[in-house]
C-alpha cells in the first residue's frame, strides 16, 4: 500500500516551498515567432506540486516578495510536477484536450493504457519509477502552535498520482502572485519522497526501445 | 510499528487522531484533561471518545480543479 501523506493547510501570507500544491497552474511558452507576433501555448494543470528543493524555492520567493535578495540566490523557474486522478490517467483522458488543440495524432492501439493493471499494482505499492502513488490527508494548523488538527476533507486526495514525465517550470513570481491557488503543504518528509523518487526518475540511463 | 496505544500515550487534551484507511476512519478525542501517559502514570481514569465515520465509497476525496489539462493556442500580435 502506498504511503498515505501528510499535509497541513497554507496560508495566504506564506512563502512557497517545496511540497506545496497549487491548482489551475498554467505553464504557458512561445511556440513560434513571426514578423506580426507570436504564437503563444498556455497548458493549465489541475493541479501540481512543487519538487524544486526547499531552500531554493524558499530563497527566491523571499527575493520576489522583498524585490531584494542575494544575487547567488537567484533561480529564474520552479521545477513542478502534475497530479492526475490516476483512473483519468490511466486511459490518457486527462491528455485529451491538448493532442486535439496541439493537432497530434495520436497513434495508440486500442489496448494501450498508459499503465495496465500489473503495472497499477506497482503504482500503488509506490514502486512504480515514472509515477507517484500520492494519497493526502491535509489537516488544520492550530494557532499558534504547528499542531496540526482537524482533517480537511474536502482538500484530501485520494487515489491520485504524480506523473514524473510531465514536470514543467514555472517563474516563481508566478507563484506567489497565485498563493491563492495553493491548496496545502506537505509535511517536509513527504515533499523530500516526492523529490527523491523525480530525481531518481530523471536520473535514469536511456536504453534504446 | 507503533500501536494505537502508543501513539495514544503521547496524547494531550483537545489532541484528535485519525485512524484507519480508505474504508472508515476513526477519530479519537481526549476527554480527560491530563495527557494520557500522565494519566497511566498516575493512575487516573481516563475519558476517551471514538467517533467513527465511513467513507462513502462511491464519492471518493479528490480535490477540486478536474482532471484534464486545459490547452489555449492563440496569436500575440506586436
Amino acid at each position: 500500500m502506498a504511503t498515505i501523506s501528510i499535509a497541513g493547510e497554507s496560508l495566504l501570507t506564506d512563502n512557497i516551498c517545496q511540497g506545496d500544491v497549487f491548482e489551475n497552474v498554467r505553464y504557458t511558452y512561445i511556440n513560434d515567432i513571426k514578423n506580426d507576433g507570436v504564437e503563444i501555448i498556455e497548458y493549465t494543470f489541475p493541479l501540481a506540486v512543487i519538487v524544486s528543493q526547499a531552500c531554493d524555492v524558499i530563497s527566491m520567493g523571499d527575493i520576489d516578495i522583498n524585490k531584494a535578495g542575494k544575487s547567488t540566490k537567484f533561480m529564474p523557474s520552479i521545477l513542478m510536477c502534475p497530479i492526475y486522478k490516476q483512473s483519468d490517467a490511466k486511459y490518457f483522458s486527462h491528455l485529451e484536450d491538448v493532442f486535439k488543440e496541439l493537432e497530434i495524432k495520436k497513434m495508440d492501439v486500442k489496448s494501450d493504457t498508459l499503465f495496465n493493471s500489473g503495472e497499477m499494482n506497482i503504482v500503488n505499492r509506490d514502486w512504480h519509477y515514472r509515477f507517484h502513488s500520492l494519497s493526502v490527508k491535509v489537516y488544520k494548523l492550530a494557532e499558534k502552535q504547528s499542531k496540526k488538527i482537524g482533517l480537511i476533507k474536502n482538500l484530501s486526495i485520494d487515489n491520485a498520482i504524480i506523473d514524473f514525465k510531465h514536470y514543467f517550470t514555472v517563474p516563481s513570481s508566478y507563484l506567489i502572485k497565485n498563493r491563492g491557488q495553493r491548496l496545502f503543504r506537505l509535511d517536509d518528509i513527504f515533499a523530500e519522497q516526492i523529490t527523491l523518487k523525480f530525481a531518481t526518475y530523471l536520473a535514469r540511463v536511456a536504453i534504446p526501445d | 510499528m507503533d500501536t494505537y496505544l502508543d501513539k495514544m500515550k503521547n496524547f494531550s487534551p483537545a489532541d484528535t487522531m485519525l485512524t484507519g484507511e480508505n474504508m472508515g476512519e476513526k477519530r479519537i478525542q481526549l476527554v480527560s484533561d491530563l495527557p494520557i501517559q500522565t494519566a497511566l502514570d498516575d493512575n487516573k481514569a481516563l475519558t476517551i471518545e471514538v467517533e467513527t465515520t465511513i467513507n462513502d465509497e462511491a464519492q471518493p476525496r479528490y480535490l477540486m480543479g478536474g482532471s484534464k489539462i486545459g490547452v489555449k493556442r492563440y496569436w500575440l500580435k506586436k
